[in-house]
């Protein structure tokens, strides 16, 4: 075949070249993006907008705006809040009490009102039920007529509560879930001592998740240390054993501890029948076994990453270090857990975020002591119905953890975590 | 003090108890030599290594370090440089820190340490290279730190396996300069182990050849290759022609003796006897392809065997030609090498030539 001469023009990049370059890079990242597109539609719908929405709970509320509406209005409208509202407004909130009486919704409306302000639902039920018997058409003074039936009616206090409840975007769940009370003034102040409940219990389950991790990692390292040193076919059969609580239930797991925990349970069976108490010990439904069995059943979080890790540590490492001097402690603690970081990171940033949002095990076997976050969170959505306040404490922890991880990334660096 | 640094005496090495990986090894190496352990992979030089570093275990036997036992030191005391395969640099420290790692632990204070570093780093001449980390540098920069390494702290003996495996053959020749460079600088006593025999040749004072955990032959590398003890070393060094044959009826053998040799039935060779005894009636001759001539009686040469044969086939290898031939009526092929220049008439396949060798030359050798 001839040698052709190539001129300079031939040899140069055309526009015609890079477009047709990044036709050829759009189409594979185009490939790419449809293998993700239905994962990405599958925690678009069932993760992110389930949680878009509790979370978008935490702060806008409009119940007692959407039950009272016209009462909210004219409050709006009330400016001197050292008098009492006008006339047009008792008349108002008169004829929209009796409407909420009739569809069985002023409960939730005494409800709503008592959050912002405590015992005044009392007061709203109480003034369904009288107003059911009147016919508003027929009365004079409203302001009268609800004062009479009851007398906070007469103070500025209830109205300022139940305009504030009015508010549909409010701070006020966010304020509760940090040991806040937002007043109807608007001022935000420290709840008194006794009342403060979430503060603590959102320090208590960060120290038990911290506790956790210290405690899976004493007892992991050794356990993942040794899977690497023997033989591949031999690690793979206690691999098994590592991760046989994977494949049995979390309630049976956590029961099992109940049966050996309890009073009359295998370990204080034990002790008293050898004599080495004579009271059984009080050793479930409280902090101890929360992290007892916490620890238990993360500890898999905490050996997996380690070991794939440290089965990629060259052995000559170590080996070098003791060549040049160091003795076998040193060459651990300078060269060997140092390669080790990233599984102990991946591994710690596993098991903390999972204790953190931890629910089952707590519940059951928590009793008062061992209750996490994630229990009150729970608390609220069952019990009491406070669905705002669940989800700001659900943002508090969000927002808590995304903190921690930066600050993590910021000391560990993210790249080396290895899984 | 005595002149020998190394000495294994009586070692022995197995690992299940059954096979022995290293048979009964004695070795004594003296203060600044150059022995290079070479053998194929499984003959045991790794081991030997590992042995005097102590991460193996010697099974019986002792092992002297300047007239000391270390048996039953620990690795970390004996002061030993070593230079691994995959150069074991230390990926979460610069190059700094990586020279400055075994000094930590050596009595010596920040600024001694400083000075140190920066002499070893000069010496491999990657001064710049400080601040670096190991993933930063290439394959020979990797190495020349690794040899730093094992060097800062003035061992007096350096055990290197197969530093040279990973590089490229320019890189490699350009270490093996720089080592041995090195070597002659500071005096150190190094053992060298490799599978590559160039490499053992050109770098070593003494090479030891391994086999199945038995030394073969240790010798300086001119004793080596032109004078194999035998038939393994005699394979494993360098090119070889060989020839089977009985040793003609009636004679007994001493060392260095001539002989005559039967390799076909007609055909006779003069060999020399080389550890023979009189037992060896069936003998293996070995001759290096440098010493066959070719068309001896061309060129006026004499010499003591000369047979008669056709060239099979001619292989161009750029600086040289191989060329084999094929004699003694087809049973035998001799390998030779030409070096290009070499003016002889169009040398071309099927051509007859004769070659020829002197006895001196043919090794008669033990056959097992």
């Amino acid at each position: 075949m001839e040698n052709t001469q190539t001129t300079d023009d031939d040899l140069s990049l055309t526009s015609e070249h890079t477009r047709k370059y990044n036709q050829a890079i759009r189409r594979e990242k185009n490939k790419a993006l449809l293998l993700v597109l239905p994962l990405f539609f599958f925690l678009l719908v069932f993760f992110i907008t389930p949680i878009g929405f509790m979370l978008y709970r935490s702060f806008y509320n409009p119940t007692v705006s959407n039950l009272v509406p016209k009462t909210i209005e004219k409050l709006e409208q009330w400016k001197d809040i050292s008098r009492l509202p006008n006339e047009e407004t008792f008349k108002t909130l008169a004829y929209e009490i009796k409407g909420l009486q009739k569809t069985r919704k002023s409960g939730k409306f005494a409800e709503e009102v008592n959050r912002r302000l405590p015992q005044t639902g009392s007061v709203i039920k109480r003034t369904a039920r009288k107003i059911k018997k009147v016919d508003l058409d027929k009365v004079a003074n409203y302001q009268k007529l609800l004062t009479s039936i009851h007398k906070k009616w007469g103070s500025p206090a209830i109205w300022t509560g139940i305009r504030s409840a009015g508010d549909k975007l409010t701070i006020n769940y966010y304020a509760n879930a940090l040991d806040y009370k937002l007043l109807p003034t608007g001022e935000i102040v420290k709840q008194p001592e006794e009342q403060r409940v979430y503060l603590p219990i959102l320090k208590r389950t960060f120290y038990i998740a911290f506790i956790i991790t210290l405690l899976t990692f004493i007892l992991g390292y050794p356990v993942a240390y040794y899977l690497s040193l023997i033989p591949l076919k031999k690690a793979s059969v206690l691999l098994i054993f590592v991760l046989l609580p994977f494949w049995t239930s979390l309630l049976v797991r956590t029961t099992a501890w109940i049966a050996i925990l309890q009073s009359n349970g295998v370990i204080n069976k034990t002790l008293l029948y050898f004599n080495f108490i004579d009271k059984p010990l009080e050793i479930i439904y409280n902090q101890f076994s929360t992290i007892l069995a916490m620890t238990h059943i993360l500890l898999p979080f905490m050996i997996l990453p380690l070991y794939s890790v440290m089965k990629g540590i060259d052995p000559s490492y170590v080996r070098a270090s003791q060549s040049l001097g160091a003795n076998p402690f040193m060459s651990f603690i300078k060269v060997y857990f140092p390669l080790s970081l990233p599984g102990l990171s991946a591994g710690s940033l596993l098991v903390f975020i999972i204790a953190i949002g931890y629910y089952i095990t707590p519940a059951l076997i928590g009793g008062v002591d061992g209750q996490l976050i994630s229990n009150l969170v729970a608390h609220h959505m069952r019990s009491t119905n406070n669905w705002e306040l669940a989800a700001a404490l659900g943002s508090v922890l969000l927002v808590l953890i995304m903190v921690l991880y930066w600050v993590y990334d910021r000391l560990v660096g993210a790249s080396n975590i290895k899984l | 003090m005595s002149d020998i640094c190394v000495k294994f005496d009586k070692v022995k090495k197995s690992y299940d108890g059954k096979v022995f990986v290293v048979k009964e090894l004695n070795l004594n190496i003296a203060q600044g030599e150059f022995v290079t352990m070479l053998g194929p992979s499984g003959s045991g030089k790794t081991t030997c290594l590992m042995l005097l570093a102590g991460f193996e275990d010697i099974t019986s036997g002792e092992i002297y370090i300047n007239d000391k036992p270390i048996r039953h030191t620990t690795p970390h005391k004996r002061n030993i440089g070593m230079v691994f395969q995959n150069y074991a640099l230390f990926p979460h420290m610069t190059i700094a820190e990586n020279l400055a790692y075994p000094l930590k632990f050596r009595n010596m204070n920040k600024s001694e340490i400083k000075d140190q570093v920066n002499k070893y780093l000069g010496l491999v001449e990657l001064t710049t290279f400080a601040d670096r980390y190991p993933n930063q540098l290439s394959g020979g920069q990797k190495q020349r730190v690794a040899l730093a390494r094992a060097l800062v702290y003035e061992p007096e003996l350096v055990l290197m396996d197969e530093p040279l495996g990973a590089l490229d053959k320019n890189l490699r020749e350009q270490m093996q300069y720089e080592i041995k460079n090195l070597h002659e600088m500071l005096g150190f006593t190094v053992i060298y182990v490799t599978h590559d025999q160039t490499e053992a040749l050109t770098m070593s004072d003494r090479i030891a050849v391994f086999e199945q955990g038995v030394i073969q032959q240790i010798s300086d590398p001119k004793t080596l290759y032109e004078l194999p003890d035998n038939k393994f070393v005699a394979e494993f060094i360098g090119e070889n022609n060989h020839l089977n044959g009985s040793v003609v009826k009636g004679q007994t053998i001493a060392d260095q003796q001539l002989l005559q040799v039967n390799v076909t039935e007609d055909d006779k060779v003069t060999a020399l006897a080389v550890h023979l005894d009189d037992n060896d009636k069936e003998v293996y001759l070995s001759i290096r392809p440098e010493k066959v001539i070719l068309n001896p009686d061309k060129n006026d040469i004499a010499c003591d065997n000369v047979f008669e044969g056709v060239i099979k086939q001619i292989i161009y290898i750029g600086d040289h030609l191989r060329i084999y031939i094929s004699f003694l009526g087809g049973s035998a092929e001799f390998i030779i090498k030409q070096p290009n220049s070499f003016k002889e008439e169009n040398l071309a396949e099927g051509q007859a030539v004769t070659l020829g060798w002197l006895a001196k030359d043919c090794r008669a050798l033990k056959v097992t």
